[in-house]
């Protein structure tokens, strides 16, 4: 446990069933989307050993008028058009309705703490930043200090040097003690997902916040990766098991799947970081009650021992094991070292192999 | 223009029903503050001028805050409204407070006292009480400095002054623009006219447990003559630790004083009541 969150988060993002696979060996978090949450009687088997249960209200979805389906919170009147953020949280009315939605849905879910209403913010200087901000601090004021974990979503860009002072003395200034935060990329998803500076800036991130008494539940998706090389003890974050420690190429609108890894797939395991982890005996792996691929080709035919990519675990095994870790970033570069030294040589592995000398370059 | 300009005695006198004035005690750059008997009780009531300065400006809710405040480090308000002006109603603002016995600290270091390790670490733990009572009540000081500390020697007790120009942060937790406070007692933040948050104070206070301990302000060069050579130099954030100038401060003292007087807010304490029991 660090602080007030198990050291371990899991993100069950919009993974139906995941719950029904997750057989963790120390007691886990839970964050959950508001747009599929799963049941009670999920939550309630004593085989998932959850621990703080968390309701990501995905308000951000607000400002997006194609996630209309999916919004939770439609029923509100301005949720019926793409959303100013900094009005919503300026307005009393439009505030107080938000997070009256909000609390609601997390409560009636069964969540330990309400997680604020929150936007996207390209950096601390977006007026979507204050907006969550606001969002917090009146939630908190309604509902109790205790009760909230606020919530603030950015671009990896403020982490970049420019505004890490402005982001860090953002997110020092109020009461709370604990932050759910999320960190998006804008970047070409062919691009490498952590460059340097986004890597020092997270790391100062998570040291200023643990200095100030602050539990961070880090929730990002498609930063996973970012954010385990920046692991340290004391920091929980979350995870997704429908998210990628590599970026993947977007498909072209023609090309049709050929199994492997495509966007459809639900999940697929990150060879890039986990491959020592693969299993000769993958009955006996799948036994011990963890992950099957869920990859276009490992659906079809099954897995195959000893191949990489196909049987290394769940990001839940990369996160305990490197919760574990006394030091954390030299326990991931070693796994990536172990990783690089089994793969081949040939093309087929080659794409995998890029990927692993980019993580080890940015490893200490 | 003076920010006072054309108050004196006499105004205050015909201005101010219900009390008895008793003449001028000191007077400063945001208003002049008077001698009076109201209720059986002798007050301090300082008359602000709003057309001269936003920090006279009240709200409602600062209003409120203000006179929610009830901290023994902490000057009580007792009344405030507007003098009694036809000619200009609304336009002096008065705030009568509770007159606290003893002298400011720099009327006291003025007579060549130097504080003692058991006095700085006393005035230190009770101002950051009194600033953790005005932050609760949603409020910023913007003015902490010796002259806003009153402390008496035989009780040991230190009062903070002047909350007139407090500002209530309302939702946001912050003030931004030209904010008021005084040269020389306004943090990094507060100079380059960033957003301004509670952590302003608490660098104050840095400052002034510093100038306590050393007799000198940690960012003064005393071959420096001009005012913005004190201003860059705490922009620069660069100064003598205080357990170097004054060895006698125990380590834990002289780290939370280093600590807050650091540059960025976020490599401060966060909160007062965190100031109160690093001094424990």
């Amino acid at each position: 446990m660090a602080g007030r969150f198990p050291t371990l988060m899991v993100n069950v993002g919009h993974v139906h069933n995941y719950l029904d696979e997750i057989r963790p060996t120390e007691e886990i978090g839970i964050v959950a989307s508001a747009a599929y949450p799963p049941s009670a009687g999920a939550l309630s088997d004593p085989g998932l050993r959850a621990g703080v249960r968390l309701l990501d209200p995905i308000t951000y979805q607000l400002q997006l008028p194609t996630a209309l389906q999916t919004n939770p919170f439609r029923r509100l009147p301005y949720a019926a058009a793409e959303v100013n953020p900094a009005a919503v949280a300026q307005d009393p009315t439009e505030r107080s309705n938000l997070i009256a939605e909000v609390a609601a849905q997390s409560q009636a879910w069964g969540a330990d703490l309400v997680v604020t209403p929150y936007f996207h913010a390209v950096d601390p200087d977006d007026p979507a930043f204050e907006a969550s901000i606001l969002m917090a601090t009146a939630s908190a004021d309604t509902l109790g200090i205790d009760s909230v974990i606020p919530a603030i979503f950015v671009e990896q860009n403020a982490l970049m040097p420019q505004h890490r002072d402005d982001l860090l003395n953002r997110l020092t200034r109020t009461d709370f003690e604990s932050l759910y935060i999320l960190v998006g990329v804008d970047a070409p998803s062919t691009a490498p997902i952590a460059n340097d500076q986004a890597l020092s800036g997270i790391r100062l991130v998570v040291e200023v916040l643990a200095r100030n008494g602050i539990d961070v539940v880090w929730g990002a998706t498609d930063t996973t990766g970012l954010l385990a090389a920046a692991w340290a003890p004391g920091t929980s974050f979350a995870l997704g098991p429908d998210t990628y420690l590599r970026r993947r190429r977007q498909p072209t609108p023609s090309a049709r799947p050929r199994g492997g890894f495509t966007p459809a797939t639900r999940r697929i395991f990150s060879r890039d970081l986990l491959s020592e982890l693969k299993v000769d005996d993958f009955e006996a792996w799948r036994a011990s009650g963890r992950l099957a691929c869920g990859c276009a080709a490992c659906v079809r035919r099954g897995p195959v021992a000893g191949r990489l990519g196909h049987y290394v675990n769940s990001h839940l095994d990369l996160a305990s094991r490197l919760g574990r870790a006394t030091d954390p970033p030299r326990e991931l570069a070693s796994m990536v070292e172990l990783a690089l030294a089994g793969i081949s040589a040939g093309p087929s592995d080659a794409d995998a192999r890029r990927h692993l000398a980019h993580w080890r370059a940015q490893l200490p | 223009m003076g920010i006072t300009a054309g108050v004196d005695t006499a105004m205050v006198r015909a201005g101010l029903s219900g009390y008895s004035v008793d003449g001028e005690l000191d007077r400063g750059g945001y208003g002049i503050t008077f001698s009076a008997t109201g209720a059986g009780r002798r007050l301090a009531v300082k008359i602000l001028d709003t057309q001269s300065h936003e920090a006279a400006v009240r709200t409602p809710l600062e209003i409120d805050a203000l006179r929610s405040i009830d901290h023994e480090n902490v000057v009580r308000i007792v009344d405030e409204g507007f003098l009694d002006t036809p000619a200009e109603p609304e336009r002096y603002r008065y705030i009568a407070c509770e007159f606290v016995e003893g002298s400011n600290l720099s009327d006291i270091a003025g007579t060549g006292h130097r504080f003692s390790v058991d006095e700085v670490i006393t005035i230190g733990r009770q101002i950051a009480a009194g600033l953790e009572a005005i932050h609760q009540a949603k409020l910023i000081h913007r003015d902490v400095k010796p002259k806003n500390v009153m402390f008496h020697g035989a009780t040991g007790r230190a009062v903070l002054l002047d909350v007139g120009i407090a500002k209530h942060l309302e939702v946001t937790p912050v003030t931004v623009g030209a904010a008021p406070g005084t040269f020389g007692w306004k943090a990094p933040e507060h100079l380059r006219g960033e957003a301004v948050d509670r952590r302003a104070d608490l660098y104050a206070l840095g400052l002034l447990l510093y100038w306590l301990s050393v007799g000198a302000h940690p960012f003064q060069d005393k071959a420096a003559t001009h005012r913005g050579d004190l201003e860059a130099a705490m922009l620069a954030g660069q100064f003598e630790p205080v357990g170097l100038a004054e060895p006698a401060l125990p380590d834990h003292v002289a780290d939370t004083i280093d600590q807050m007087i650091a540059l960025q807010p976020y490599d401060r304490p966060r909160r007062a009541r965190d100031i109160v029991e690093a001094l424990s």
